[in-house]
């Protein structure tokens, strides 16, 4: 198994929820949904300021990690999304289903 | 050279040997020194009965000498009771102390010395005196012979003090050591079980823990050699885990196998059915198109599309996108592609054709979150419906100026929704250009995306045609692409043909021209 996911996509765990800091793409969208998976039944913040680029696999770990999140009573609310991370969630229509604070500018 | 391994059996055979030996040997030196202080206890008490029985044996010569010295002065027969009774407890005390048995070789003849001074003094002084108080011997007389058994009881009294003294010693003695040989075979037992419970850890729960953690490791397809334990019985469950392993390594390596084939299977498969939508030949009224689908490498993804005719009129176009990767994630792919065909078939609108197949994915568990679009143009007039379930915005132009179509719904599979039917023109010499994300997100130098702006830099080429702009995003991307390419790459473009003049003032599409 590579640690390549490791290298592309730093979790830092915060008071709130996580901090994230790289890409979310094929190799780390793993390693966001172990570190998400046990997490459900909380009210977490995720800051996503460090966050330049999510595919649909990462796109993916975050809807289901809402869902679950919902079923459990917890809630997962994604913080200080940068441009391409907004003009992601715009394209796929889930800006208003995810639960998105935009960064203040 | 490795070292012939010695069973458990036998080691345990052998520390189970010792263990018993040391404590017989425990028990043995036990009993011989509890037997040991008890006769010391014994021979003390013998010791302690003579010395009483010397003491009395003093008092019943005392009490002789009294009553003859009161039958002396009184002449009544009845003061010499006490001359009696000392007589006969004297006898009594003699034969008692000649049955001690105390080890004391000067007893006898002490005794023997008393025995016989207190016999001549009865034939000299108190018989004499009994027979005749007038006529008895004279005092100085009478206490001079007494004298002499005082002397011989007092020499009787020194040698039975003497061994008593010695008996006590001795009996001491054997006690503490009677404690020492306790303690030392406690310490040994201790010693011995401590010993066990190391030999018992080394031998066999530590080995049985290296096997356990080995045989929990092949989860996670860690197969480290275990190492050689020198004992039989662990080498054949360690034989028996090395052998798993390997059997393991060789299943894993031909399920890898398998999957690769299924994996370049599934591509092929993609990729073939996607490249039969190229052969439709000519399409109708000049219309031109074509498209490439560039697998991913080393993964199965869900890119798939389908170009055709509804009618002789109508062209349509479905692509989908599911965000899951393998097998599964292509098969799913390519039956959602047949349902939005056949949604169209049906005459249903794009966007009611993405309602439908929303619907029918909501009651399958296994489906994934999925980008789709459907399009149909009607080839005469160029008209243009669309609906886009979150995917990548179609672009419209003639390479100079684009236009963009947004998504006109969310990504199917997240939540129910609506997609609503968007309808534009596709003016003559226009083409649309749809793709998947593999195209703008493809990894290039520094972690840079190709990205929009590259994209519609190499759709410029549109203009001189699909097949040139296809091949011209696909050198680019490729120029730019660093590594692996992660996700399938998929582009159509249809283009519409461009008017030409065939009198001044006038102008007709291409492929409606005159002959």
């Amino acid at each position: 198994m590579t640690d390549e996911g490791n290298e592309l996509l730093k979790v830092t765990p915060t008071d709130a929820g996580f901090d994230l800091t790289g890409e979310i793409d094929g190799h780390s969208s793993p390693q966001l949904e172990a570190v998400l998976a046990d997490v459900a039944d909380r009210h977490i913040a995720i800051d996503m300021s460090g966050i330049e680029f999510v595919d649909s696999s990462g796109l993916r770990v975050l809807v289901e990690a809402h869902q679950r999140a919902e079923e459990a009573g917890g809630s997962l609310t994604l913080i200080e999304i940068s441009q391409p991370v907004a003009r992601l969630l715009e394209l796929s229509g889930m800006n208003g289903y995810l639960r998105v604070k935009p960064a203040a500018e | 050279m490795v070292p012939t391994p010695t069973t458990l059996r036998g080691r345990v055979a052998a520390v189970l040997i010792a263990f018993v030996a040391v404590m017989v040997l425990a028990a043995a030196a036990s009993t011989i020194a509890f037997r040991s202080w008890s006769d010391s206890l014994d021979d003390r008490g013998e010791s302690r009965n003579a010395a009483r029985e010397v003491a009395d044996l003093r008092l019943a010569y005392s009490d002789q000498e009294t009553g003859v010295r009161g039958y002396q002065l009184s002449g009544e027969p009845d003061t010499l009771a006490p001359y009696h009774d000392g007589s006969a407890r004297a006898q009594q005390l003699l034969a008692a102390l000649r049955q001690r048995d105390l080890g004391e070789t000067d007893l006898i003849p002490c005794i023997d010395a008393v025995d016989e001074a207190a016999a001549t003094w009865r034939t000299a002084i108190a018989v004499e005196t009994i027979d005749d108080p007038d006529a008895a011997p004279p005092t100085d007389e009478a206490i001079a012979s007494f004298g002499r058994v005082r002397e011989a009881l007092d020499e009787l009294e020194r040698v039975v003090s003497a061994d008593l003294a010695g008996e006590v010693d001795r009996a001491e003695r054997q006690r503490a050591l009677t404690i020492a040989v306790l303690i030392a075979g406690l310490a040994s037992a201790l010693l011995c079980t401590a010993l066990v419970t190391v030999l018992f850890r080394r031998w066999v729960l530590v080995p049985l823990a290296t096997i356990s953690r080995s045989a929990r490791r092949l989860g996670a397809d860690d197969t480290a050699s275990l190492p050689d334990f020198g004992i039989a019985e662990l080498e054949d469950v360690a034989d028996a885990i090395r052998t798993m392993q390997a059997s393991l390594a060789q299943a894993r390596d031909r399920a890898v196998v398998a999957y690769e084939a299924l994996a370049q299977s599934a591509v092929l498969a993609l990729h073939v059915r996607s490249q039969l939508s190229n052969e439709l030949g000519e399409l109708p009224a000049g219309w031109q198109v074509d498209s490439m689908l560039e697998p991913a490498s080393g993964v199965v993804a869900g890119d798939c599309y389908d170009l055709g005719l509804l009618d002789p009129h109508t062209i349509y176009l479905v692509m989908v996108d599911v965000t899951g990767h393998g097998a599964v994630a292509a098969l799913d792919a390519l039956k959602a592609k047949s349902q939005l065909r056949a949604a169209l078939r049906s005459r249903l609108a794009p966007g009611a054709a993405l309602e439908w197949l929303a619907k029918e994915r909501a009651t399958d568990p296994e489906a994934d979150l999925m980008t789709a679009l459907v399009v149909r143009i009607d080839v005469e007039t160029g008209v243009c419906e669309y609906a886009n379930a979150g995917h990548p915005p179609m672009l419209i132009g003639d390479g100079s100026g684009v236009q963009s179509l947004e998504p006109t719904g969310p990504l199917i599979g997240a939540f129910e929704s609506t997609w609503a039917t968007r309808s534009t023109t596709i003016a003559p010499g226009d083409a649309l250009v749809a793709y998947t994300d593999g195209v703008t997100d493809t990894l290039g130098p520094d972690r840079e995306r190709f990205g929009d702006e590259r994209l519609l830099e190499s759709l410029q080429a549109v203009s001189r045609g699909p097949i040139e702009a296809v091949a011209a995003v696909r050198s680019a991307v490729e120029a730019f692409r660093v590594g692996a390419r992660a996700d399938d790459l998929t582009l159509v473009v249809i283009r519409r043909p461009p008017l030409v003049e065939s009198t001044p003032g006038e102008t007709v599409e291409i492929a409606t021209m005159p002959a």
